[in-house]
C-alpha cells in the first residue's frame, strides 16, 4: 500500500452534484414556476419549498406576493 | 408584496456565476493532492461551505441580539432568514463531508469531535426553526427564537476550534498557512460565491418572512352582513 489514494472521481461528482442540487440549479426551475403560478390560480394555498432551496425561497416569495396582492383586490 | 429588489437577484446570480468558475477551476484547472489525489477536490466546495454555514449562523445570532435591544421586526426577519440558510448550508456540509470520508477515512460518518459538534449544530438550529413553527404568537416567537438562537450559537465557536482542541480524525482549519498556493484561487473563488449566494437569498427569504409576519398581525376582516332570508329571534321553528 502507498497510502496514495486512487481514482475517487465517482465521491467528487457526488459532492459537486450534491452542492449544486442543493444550493443553486435546479433544471426543472421554470417548470417548477409554472407549476406554482397554476397552483395559485387553484386554490389559496401557499405553495411550500420544491426541490433546491434557492428555487424553494424563489417560489415562496412569488406565492407570498400572489396572496398579498388576492387579499388586497 | 413589494417586487424583490434587483439588489438580492444580482447577488443570487453573481454568487451563482462565481461557484460555476471556482468549481471548474477546482474540477480542472487545480492540481490533484499529493496523498488523496483527485478526492482533494472535494475541498473546493466543502471548506467554503463550512466558512459560510458558520457565518450565516453568526449573521444569526447579531441579529438575534439586535433584535432582543431593539425590538424590530426586521431582525427577526433576517434572524428567521438566516439560520434557515445556516441550517441549509449545514446539512449540505455533513453530506460533502460524509462524502470525503469515506475514500479518505474508510467510514461514511465518525463521532469525531468536529463532526459531534456539527451535528449539534445542525440539530440546535434546526429545533429553533421547528419551535418557530409551533408558535403563533409572532411578539413571543420572536423573543423565544433570539434567546435559543443566542444559547445555541454557544456551539458555532466549538464547532471552528475543536480540532484545535481535541484530538480529532478531521484535519485542522484550512487557512493560507496551511493550503498549498495552488489551492488557494478555487477556493476563494468558491468562498466569495457561496457569501453572495446565501446573501441574495437571505435578503429574499427576510421578505417572505416579514410579508407571512404582517399577514399574521393583520386585524381580522369585519364579517359581511348576512344575505338573503333572515331567522327572527324568538320565532316559531
Amino acid at each position: 500500500m502507498s497510502g496514495v489514494i486512487e481514482g475517487g472521481w465517482e465521491f467528487v461528482v457526488a459532492a459537486y452534484a450534491v452542492t449544486a442540487a442543493a444550493r443553486i440549479c435546479c433544471p426543472e426551475y421554470y417548470g417548477a414556476m409554472s407549476a406554482a403560478r397554476a397552483i395559485e390560480r387553484s386554490s389559496s394555498t401557499t405553495c411550500e419549498p420544491i426541490g433546491a432551496y434557492a428555487t424553494s425561497v424563489f417560489l415562496r416569495f412569488r406565492s407570498e406576493k400572489a396572496r398579498g396582492n388576492n387579499e388586497a383586490s | 408584496m413589494r417586487a424583490p429588489s434587483a439588489r438580492p437577484i444580482a447577488l443570487v446570480a453573481l454568487g451563482a456565476a462565481l461557484l460555476l468558475v471556482g468549481s471548474w477551476w477546482g474540477l480542472a484547472k487545480a492540481p490533484g493532492e499529493v496523498f488523496m489525489g483527485d478526492v482533494q477536490r472535494i475541498m473546493y466546495v466543502h471548506v467554503p461551505t463550512a466558512w459560510n454555514a458558520m457565518l450565516a449562523l453568526t449573521f444569526a445570532f447579531v441579529c438575534a441580539v439586535c433584535f432582543l435591544f431593539t425590538n424590530a421586526w426586521k431582525w427577526d426577519n433576517r434572524l428567521e432568514a438566516a439560520m434557515e440558510m445556516g441550517v441549509v448550508l449545514s446539512l449540505l456540509l455533513c453530506m460533502q463531508g460524509s462524502i470525503w470520508a469515506k475514500p479518505t477515512w474508510g467510514v461514511w460518518w465518525d463521532w469525531d469531535p468536529r463532526l459531534t459538534t456539527t451535528a449539534v449544530m445542525v440539530f440546535a438550529f434546526g429545533g429553533i426553526l421547528a419551535l418557530r413553527a409551533f408558535v403563533d404568537d409572532p411578539a413571543k416567537r420572536a423573543v423565544w427564537s433570539s434567546v435559543a438562537c443566542i444559547v445555541a450559537f454557544v456551539d458555532v465557536p466549538i464547532v471552528y476550534f475543536s480540532v484545535k482542541w481535541w484530538n480529532s480524525l478531521h484535519q485542522a482549519q484550512s487557512t493560507p498557512q496551511t493550503v498549498s498556493s495552488a489551492f488557494h484561487w478555487p477556493l476563494r473563488i468558491n468562498a466569495f460565491g457561496i457569501l453572495f449566494l446565501w446573501i441574495g437569498l437571505v435578503g429574499l427569504r427576510a421578505q417572505v418572512a416579514a410579508h407571512r409576519r404582517r399577514g399574521e398581525m393583520a386585524p381580522p376582516l369585519p364579517e359581511k352582513p348576512p344575505t338573503g332570508r333572515t331567522q327572527v329571534t324568538g320565532g316559531a321553528v
